[in-house]
């Protein structure tokens, strides 16, 4: 029996400790996880259109966000240390901005001085179709992603979801820089 | 006499709401000559919070009430925000939670001459621990007794 305890728990630790996918390890409940990323070509506040599909063979993160959202904001900084980080790395991080005028934006985006395209999506309809079926129905489409980040991997498929609804809230982007981790170490896949 | 003061009560104010804020509606007697104190109800639901009439964010949302005529409204009173982390990062926030009183000091009767309501426009942006809402706006009338 006690031998019995002592492998159960050896095991579970190595599940739980090792093992365990970084989706799991984010929260339980990501949503979309293993389907294609929605295409879009959105303009940057740099002038630029920026295509998903022009990024297949690098690892993208997108964050979906507004000046007004103080989830954002407290994540800025770090997103913005994220992406210098991986940068070496061929990771190409994104923050799409939901609905808002260009000059805001613009202004906003100063403070935090990001070295990542800020691209705009003024009527909302990229974040709508990143919008999990039925996540959120008291919500307008556009509004579910709000201040999600996710990670799309080198063919497109998204690997990690971190809606707010079903995860904890994680300014430094601890989850998302460990699912990173280990897509760069694998090749890839998790 | 309980259910008199109850009765009183319900027909001198009424509430509008949206899913998560509720504003009271008073009715308002202006005054010949002197001003007048608006006070006005806010509940916010449970499990929710609104950013502050005062934020220390320029990016943040406010609540805010106006009034229209323009002008009319002499001083505006708004409490003071509770502070509150945002759960998984370091930044504090200015929020109003459960319920919040609001009072305007308003002009004398005469600015208002001619009027039966005042409009106002309450704009506010809620958020509960895991989600953000963005901003909404509650238009009502604030009826006037002559």
């Amino acid at each position: 029996m006690k031998i019995f305890t002592i492998a159960t728990g050896f095991i579970f630790i190595v599940i739980i400790g090792f093992g365990a996918p970084a989706s799991m390890l984010a929260g339980d409940k990501q949503p979309m996880i293993g389907e294609s990323a929605p295409l879009f070509a959105l303009k940057g506040l740099d002038g630029k259109t920026y295509s998903l599909e022009e990024t297949r063979g690098k690892i993208v993160v997108i964050h979906f966000a507004t000046t007004w959202c103080p989830f954002c904001n407290a994540e800025a900084p770090h997103l913005d240390q994220l992406a210098k980080d991986y940068k070496k790395q061929d990771v190409q991080v994104f923050l799409v901005d939901v609905k808002e005028e260009r000059n805001l934006v613009e202004k906003w985006s100063t403070r935090y001085n990001f070295s990542f395209p800020v691209l705009l999506d003024p009527d909302g309809a990229v974040s709508a179709r990143y919008a999990p079926e039925g996540v959120q129905p008291d919500l307008a489409r556009d509004e579910v992603p709000l201040a999600s980040n996710l990670i799309i991997d080198k063919d497109g498929t998204i690997r990690f979801y971190s809606l707010l609804n079903t995860t904890a809230f994680d300014a430094k982007l601890r989850a998302v820089r460990k699912t990173l981790d280990i897509l760069l170490k694998s090749n890839n896949s998790l | 006499m309980i259910a008199l003061f109850i009765l009183l009560g319900t027909l001198m104010n009424s509430e509008v709401s949206t899913d998560i804020v509720t504003a009271t509606i008073p009715r308002i007697t202006l005054e010949t000559g002197q001003n007048t104190t608006l006070r006005m109800q806010l509940i916010v639901k449970d499990g929710y919070h609104i950013q502050a009439h005062d934020i220390s964010d320029e990016y943040l949302v406010p609540t805010t009430l106006d009034i229209e005529p323009e002008g009319f409204v002499i001083e505006k009173g708004f409490p003071v925000g509770k502070k509150l982390r945002l759960e998984g990062s370091e930044d504090i926030l200015d929020v109003y939670d459960g319920t919040i009183e609001i009072a305007f000091t308003l002009q004398p009767a005469a600015s208002a001459q001619g009027k039966s309501a005042l409009r106002a426009k309450l704009r506010y942006q809620a958020c509960d621990d895991k989600r953000c809402f963005p901003p909404r706006t509650l238009e009502f009338e604030i009826p006037i007794d002559q």
